[in-house]
């Protein structure tokens, strides 16, 4: 369900095209003379402000269906018709300037016609500042699709020219104008791109505005993942999950195509990046685009917000940390400059309570934008996190956890012609973590490179590749003070061996338009390098989005995935080097309906069946069977089937909810030993309801419930145990209620504070895994939040 | 116009290059805590366990196997702890003294636990041990104590007198764990690990004790009871065979009476708990078998069962 859409630049979703109707020009204005159309002519002290929709609308309805086909698909059955000025739109020439100027803006033209949100995406000052300023008096007749008023977002070219000194003497005082009139100006129509984001086929998204209204999420998107189907959580509370009976560690984390190796501070708690950062996670199940690689379950995605060039930020006090966020627009709105982070007081907070024990997580995240011409972009992007967990015992400091990873992304965008796109990317990293037990330090330092080429090659056909190269320096400190006939030195060494690993991959797709028919052929094929063993993965992929009627679409995904070996989960500067043993594989199939249902009501089914093959998922073969810390790599042959539903309103609404139910099942097999996947839970189910109650009031409600794991047959220790069953006796199932309830103040039109409380188990529940009881684990969060 | 543009831009990458800073490479903290003191424990059998002794009835008994699967010694909290040894070995305390059984390091005055169990997949094989012996001792079976374990201590020995030869071949499954240990001074710590100094502590597996009158080392060895136990002749005493003795016939001495007892928590064996004491069996499984290792010579620990591994 999608209420507002947002305009990414990113070429992923190939637009549909629409002539715009023409707008009829302002009679009051002048009409613009040859001279004052030509560039850089202005003989005259009024002009011209051939003000044209440039283009790249996102359209967004509000009506506009979620997880409903994506644009590309969807636009040809679905009348789109951009936002057309409603009145004058006059931009003074600013007072002290001088040249001729050309600003481009970009416009959330709301559903009510009024501009939302403006910035600057190129420009000087003071022309790029007058022209904002003048934008936010504009008045649209809204964008529409199938006759319903939606919102869009639309970039704006303004065009200065400077008065001419005779006109300027004969209309002095008055200031030189520059006259705005939307499309007016443009007796050629003009062309929209409609980009009513959808998640890819077997995709599902998460806005982080709707995210906000989450309980239990705590406004971070990423915590909000263990909400959609196919996800089945470990132990409530903590962000590791199966995706499809695939591990932990079979997931991939994505951040605007970077690898990042774990998303959440000390294993479970708040983001390793700031969540204004994040305009979207998707989460793909299985059979994703070829563009993602190297993980045999699942993969998250995100992608950051767009650049914005006026300055505005957000922050938030809690509990236990505090955050912002502030991003601003300089050399007239070509660059823009952002600066996020987090920082954790709990260590002070411990101190006063618990003098002994120390905890500290912290990151960073910083982005600079560049537009060298209107059609090339640098960025450079940089993150970071950074977590510790110590306690001091007599006077000595004892660290018992602690990490760390940083990553810089230097990024070059050109853009040939619309739709045309190239990126170009080098990615440096830094990864550390303490090893508990041991200890001592393992780390990795990665340079990486990556192209990203999309194309149009017809109305019907984008073309996708790109091509990336990865090397990864893996060392670890010798144990110290260590007995050196401990197997479980002899076994990390084994496990995680000193190594430089490379990693090359290309791959491509193609996303065909067909009447009535998405369908997206895709391949991709790495090849990996690893302690003196290499493997070689061909990894096909296939999506497709068929559509029934207008509200009705079938969905299948199909892909295969190949990975090397993976530790329990993901954590910095620790990856398995035994690709002697082979890449993990997975066939990973599924099939779904989606129906657009009344009151912006959208509803998903799927079934799916996975396969894996070499797998390395220590956790769901070994639980109970003894561990020796980790450090071993039992392969195993896995398949995870099951059905999901997921049924959505968005949470943003007056009304908004959603119920997501997943049955599956997960099997292993070790040898002649068949059994349940350690965390086979046959029944997951969420249900959310948020409510707006009223005076900017809103509440929300979240209860989870999902079956208890498996009982293991009580072994004897590391004798040969008695064989599992298919059909075991489980733990109790586990459920819980989060609670959310928020109060806002409007301080102005983009200035908002608001008053969170949030509570994840607020009924105390305890859990029972594996055949002990946890908990009950619960966390309250008391929070200020504010935006500008 | 230019020279703002590019001011703004170093002033961004500053803003950056700051942020960069503050999270910089290698926040994680190296290893400050000052050096350890390491403790190597060994094993060694004692005089009767590795040349063989004569009991007070005059039987000369040679101990020609005694297997131990021990190990997983660590450190209680009383200390730091900076590593411990969590793996298990199996010895033949009969091939020779003074075999590693792990290292362990720490700062401060602290007890030393170990395990006395069936091996792990991973134990290491002390001299004079094969691959086979783990497999067979890691096979599950099951005794009168224990419904299904893998063994613990395998005792093999003979006791000749005169023309008579007996053989003793004794299997127990239980998991000990122990704690608790002393050298002699009842409130002295086990040990007292200082930066830099490297102690050597030995457990002597004292085989004989399976021979004992009462649990005190002092005691006197017999082994008429055993031989007489033997009633099917055939020179080789089972557990079974041992079962079949009451312990009111062999201990009239009164050294032992047969009843039912608890170990408390101070590893004292008292009357009235739930475990029957009735037969030479049960005293020589229950009672003796966990006083096999010793701490540092004439010291202790105390056992305390766990169930079978």
């Amino acid at each position: 369900m999608r209420d507002e859409v947002d305009a990414r630049p990113s070429p992923v979703t190939e637009p549909c095209r629409l002539r715009s109707p023409r707008v009829p020009r302002a009679p009051h204005l002048p009409r613009p003379t040859a001279g004052a159309r030509e560039a850089g002519s202005g003989r005259y002290g009024r002009l011209v402000a051939s003000l044209g929709v440039l283009v790249v609308a996102t359209l967004v309805a509000t009506a506009a269906r979620a997880q409903g086909k994506p644009p590309e698909a969807s636009a040809p059955a679905v009348p789109v018709l951009p936002p057309r000025v409603r009145a004058q739109v006059d931009v003074p020439y600013p007072e002290g300037a001088r040249g001729d100027a050309v600003v481009v803006l970009r416009l959330l033209v709301g559903a009510t016609g009024s501009v939302d949100e403006v910035s600057a995406q190129s420009g000087v000052e003071p022309f790029a500042g007058a022209s904002v300023a003048a934008a936010r008096a504009w008045s649209f007749d809204p964008a529409t699709r199938d006759g319903k008023a939606i919102a869009a977002r639309i970039r704006f070219e303004v065009r200065f020219h400077e008065p001419a000194p005779a006109d300027a003497s004969a209309a002095t005082p008055e200031p030189a104008r520059a006259a705005a009139h939307g499309a007016a100006a443009a007796d050629e129509p003009v062309e929209v791109r409609v980009r009513g984001h959808r998640a890819p086929p077997g995709a599902s998204s998460l806005e982080r505005a709707e995210v906000r209204q989450l309980p239990g999420a705590f406004g971070d998107p990423f915590r909000a993942l263990d909400a959609l189907p196919g996800v089945t959580p470990i132990v409530s509370g903590l962000p590791f999950f199966y995706v499809r009976g695939a591990p932990p560690g079979n997931v991939g984390y994505f951040l605007d195509g970077v690898k990042v190796p774990y998303l959440f501070h000390v294993g479970a708690g708040p983001s390793v990046i700031h969540p204004a950062m994040v305009e979207r996670v998707e989460l793909y199940p299985g059979g994703y685009p070829a563009r993602f690689g190297r993980f045999a379950g699942g993969i998250v995605s995100a992608d950051t917000t767009a650049p914005r060039s006026d300055l505005h930020g957000e922050g938030n006090v809690r509990l236990f940390d505090v955050g912002t966020l502030v991003e601003t627009g300089f050399a007239g709105g070509k660059g823009t400059a952002l600066v996020g982070g987090r920082y954790s007081y709990t260590a002070a907070l411990l101190s006063l309570i618990a003098k002994d024990t120390q905890l500290d997580y912290r990151d960073y995240q910083a982005r600079i934008t560049y537009d060298v011409t209107s059609k090339d972009r640098l960025s450079l992007v940089t993150f970071g996190s950074y977590d510790l967990v110590a306690q001091t015992i007599n006077g000595i400091n004892n660290v018992l956890f602690a990490s760390e990873f940083y990553r810089v992304d230097a990024r070059y965008d050109h853009t040939f012609a619309p739709g045309t796109t190239l990126r170009a990317a080098v990615t440096l990293g830094f990864d550390q973590t303490r090893i508990p037990d041991q200890p001592r330090n393992s780390r990795s330092t990665s340079a990486a490179g990556r192209v990203e080429l999309s194309h149009v090659v017809s109305d019907r056909a984008l073309v996708r590749a790109g091509a990336d190269a990865t090397i990864e320096a893996y060392r670890a400190d010798s144990r110290p003070y260590a007995d050196p006939d401990d197997p479980d030195t002899q076994r990390f060494n084994a496990l995680f061996p000193g190594r430089d690993d490379v990693t090359l991959g290309a791959w491509a797709d193609v996303v065909l338009d067909l009447p009535r028919w998405q369908v997206i052929p895709g391949l991709r094929v790495d090849l990996y390098q690893s302690a003196g063993a290499s493997a070689v993965g061909v990894d096909p992929r296939l999506a497709s989005r068929l559509e029934i009627t207008p509200k009705v679409h079938v969905i299948h995904t199909l892909g295969i995935a190949h990975q090397p070996p993976s530790f329990l989960i993901p954590i910095p500067g620790l990856a398995i080097g035994q690709l002697q043993g082979g890449l993990q594989t997975s066939i990973q199939s599924s099939a779904g309906v989606e129906v657009d249902l009344p009151q912006a009501t959208t509803a998903t089914v799927n079934v799916f069946d996975n396969v894996f093959q070499n797998m390395s998922d220590t956790l769901g073969v070994t639980q109970q069977r003894g561990l020796d810390g980790g450090f071993k790599e039992p392969r195993s042959l896995g398949s995870a089937a099951g059905a999901e539903l997921y049924v959505r309103r968005k949470l943003t609404r007056r009304l908004g909810g959603y119920l997501s139910y997943t049955l599956s099942r997960s099997t292993r097999s070790v040898g002649n030993e068949h059994f349940l996947s350690a965390f086979d839970r046959t029944h997951v189910a969420n249900a959310a309801l948020a409510f707006d109650l009223g005076k900017n009031w809103r509440a929300g409600t979240r209860f989870t419930v999902y079956t208890g794991t498996p009982v293991v047959p009580p072994g004897n220790g590391s004798l040969i145990p008695p064989p599992r069953s298919l059909s075991p006796a489980r733990d109790p199932a586990f459920y819980r209620l989060d609670l959310r309830l928020e109060k806002r103040w409007k301080l102005s039109e983009t200035r908002w504070l608001a008053f969170v409380a949030e509570m994840m188990n607020a009924t105390l529940h305890k859990e029972v895994l594996l055949g002990r009881t946890i908990g009950p684990v619960s966390i309250p969060s008391l929070g200020l939040e504010g935006a500008f | 116009m230019k020279t703002r543009a590019l001011a703004a831009i170093g002033a961004a990458t500053m803003v950056i290059a700051a942020a960069s800073a503050v999270g910089s490479p290698a926040c994680v903290p190296a290893d400050t805590r000052p050096p350890p003191g390491s403790l190597l424990l060994t094993v060694s059998p004692s005089a009767a366990t590795q040349n063989g002794v004569v009991t007070t009835d005059g039987w000369a008994i040679t101990f020609e196997r005694v297997l131990v699967a021990m190990g997983n010694a660590s450190l209680d909290d009383g200390c730091i702890s900076y590593s411990e040894a969590n793996y298990d070995r199996v010895l033949d305390v009969t091939a020779t003294p003074g075999q590693k059984l792990g290292i362990l390091h720490g700062l401060g005055q602290c007890d030393v636990r170990f395990r006395v169990s069936t091996p792990s997949t991973d134990a290491l094989l002390g001299a004079g041990v094969a691959e086979a012996d783990k497999t067979a001792m890691r096979t599950p079976g099951s005794d009168a104590y224990v419904p299904l374990g893998g063994v613990a201590v395998d005792v093999l020995a003979s006791a000749t007198r005169g023309a008579d030869t007996k053989h003793l071949h004794l299997r127990f499954r239980p998991s000990l764990r122990y704690q608790r240990c002393t050298a002699g001074e009842a409130d002295a710590a086990a040990v007292d690990l200082r930066s830099n100094v490297d102690l050597t502590y030995d457990l002597r597996i004292e085989a004989e004790a399976l021979l004992r009158d009462d649990v005190d080392a002092a005691a006197p060895l017999r082994f008429d009871p055993f031989a007489a136990a033997d009633t099917n002749g055939d020179g080789e005493i089972t557990l079974d065979e041992l079962r079949a003795v009451p312990l009111a016939l062999v201990r009239d001495g009164g050294a032992f009476e047969a009843g039912t007892y608890v170990v408390d928590d101070a590893g004292v064996l008292r009357a009235g708990g739930p475990v029957a004491i009735e037969t030479l069996g049960d005293y020589v499984y229950l009672v003796l078998m966990p006083t096999l290792p010793r701490f540092r010579d004439t010291g202790a620990c105390t056992p305390t069962v766990r169930g079978p591994r």
